[in-house]
């Protein structure tokens, strides 16, 4: 029972930790190459949203949402509304219609990412009327896309690992 | 014992005696470098040596652990103090080292503009989704940061603050074409306003709109902030014209701007929270003006 517990808040502890880091990759001033323009924390909450359970899912999606929604400067609570959605329907999907494999939750991921980039340009480029927009999507939305899927594979390995350090987490013969 | 002396083993004693007895003399004559009996016997036996001392530091640091183990410890917890200390001197001394340099900046733009009120600020974050180069300051509201505060380096202007809270505020840059800056170059004498371009943003470069159809300016003109509107002060740098183009109505020219300074790169910056009052730039009708006046009083 204690083993259980501590397995448990090992888990918990190894989650937000991750969450930390990743929030303090994407907010970082200065970023190497590579690692411009990519969405960390979206493919973790995503992949977070797939293991766990609906209340969780909410629960850190909301958090890590408002931690980005600090440091992107949209408007405050889009990003951590936009989370929110995502994940819940992420959970939804995987409980009724599929099962959190790794390829279901990459594809979950890539899915999130495409909605958010889409959804991003629309409202705080698109709707505020700038002129030649097409150029910003192209050059900027669409490499932010690309990048954040590559990095969702990563991600969604890594909260594999995570989850399975629970003490009563669901076996699937298929994994 | 007279078989012993007569034998032949006295015999071997007395030449061996003999032998050694020769190279001590020879020994004591050779002025101390190495005579060749030394040196022969020296090589053979060095290695050994030089094996058994180690054998022999070894086992004496091994009972030396053991017997004098408190005063190590206690050498070492000494030591390990010391060197804590020492790397905190360190980080206090690369803390004041970075603080003098941004200092410096300050006094060197105070200097320039002694009007000014300033406050440093460093940047701590810029989302990799930010929409065109916006970043966030380590200063706020507790330091004297107003909404509209201009943000420039020692090299030209930055951006503005557009939000602020108590310990943070969120700087938008010339690139972002929510911003317009009203501009001046002192070549031409020619005003504008500029502001960013979503096409431009990647460029890295600014949108100098609505210039007259006969603008004078050329590729390579210096453009500073004119101080119209009250926002900006006057004569800060902002870019140098690139190119020019004509608008998609046709009636009016624009000029892609490149900044002096990178703000997708900086680091330091300096927020001007108090200047003077806007001041006209100076331009020649103003001269002659001014020269007229002075006789006038005269």
């Amino acid at each position: 029972m204690r083993t259980k517990k501590m397995a448990k808040f090992f888990k918990w502890s190894l989650y937000v930790l991750l969450a930390l880091v990743l929030f303090c990759f994407q907010n970082a001033p200065v970023r190497i190459g590579l690692f411009q323009n990519v969405l960390f924390l979206l493919p973790f909450a995503v992949a977070f949203s797939c293991y766990e359970g609906i209340i969780p899912s909410l629960v850190m999606s909301a958090v890590c949402g408002l931690f980005w929604d600090y440091s992107a400067q949209r408007e405050f609570g889009f990003c951590a509304l936009m989370l929110c959605i995502i994940c819940v329907c992420v959970n939804l999907v995987m409980k009724y219609f599929a099962r959190p494999v790794f390829v279901s939750t990459f594809a979950c991921a890539c899915a999130a990412a495409l909605v958010f980039v889409v959804l991003d340009f629309f409202f705080f480029f698109v709707l505020k009327g700038y002129e030649n927009v097409g150029a910003l999507f192209v050059e900027n939305c669409v490499e932010r896309f690309f990048k954040t899927a590559v990095f969702s594979a990563a991600m969604v390995y890594v909260v594999k690992k995570i989850y399975d350090l629970s003490p009563n987490r669901a076996k699937f013969d298929f994994d | 014992m007279k078989d012993f002396l007569k034998g032949k083993i006295f015999k071997v004693v007395v030449c061996v005696v003999a032998l050694l007895i020769g190279i001590m003399i020879y020994q004591a004559a050779s002025g101390g470098f190495a005579s060749f009996p030394e040196a022969v016997v020296g090589t053979f036996v060095t290695p050994i040596v030089k094996a058994s001392a180690s054998i022999s530091d070894s086992v004496a640091g091994f009972f030396n652990s053991l017997v004098n183990a408190k005063d190590i410890e206690k050498e070492n917890k000494e030591l390990r103090s010391e060197l804590a200390q020492a790397y905190k001197n360190l980080s206090d001394y690369e803390k004041a080292k970075k603080e003098n340099e941004q200092l410096k900046k300050v006094l060197g733009i105070k200097e320039k503009n002694p009007d000014y009120e300033m406050e440093a600020a460093t940047v701590i974050g810029r989302d990799s989704a930010s929409a065109f180069g916006k970043f966030t300051v380590n200063k706020g509201s507790l330091n004297n940061i107003k909404l509209n505060s201009p943000v420039i380096t020692e090299d030209g202007l930055v951006g503005v603050i557009t939000e602020v809270g108590p310990t943070y505020s969120v700087v938008t840059t010339i690139l972002d074409p929510e911003i317009n800056v009203g501009i001046f170059n002192s070549r031409t004498q020619e005003t504008g306003v500029v502001g960013g371009s979503a096409d431009l943003y990647n460029k890295g470069r600014t949108k100098l709109k609505m210039l007259p159809r006969d603008t004078a300016l050329l590729s390579g003109d210096i453009i500073e902030t004119s101080g119209i509107g009250g926002v900006f002060p006057s004569g800060i740098l902002v870019g140098t014209v690139k190119s020019m183009g004509a608008e998609n109505s046709g009636v009016s020219m624009y000029a892609e701007i490149e900044p002096i300074v990178d703000v997708t790169k900086v680091s330091d910056v300096v927020i001007v929270t108090e200047f003077s009052e806007y001041q006209p730039p100076e331009t020649e009708e103003s001269e002659n003006t001014s020269s007229e006046q002075t006789e006038a009083e005269e």
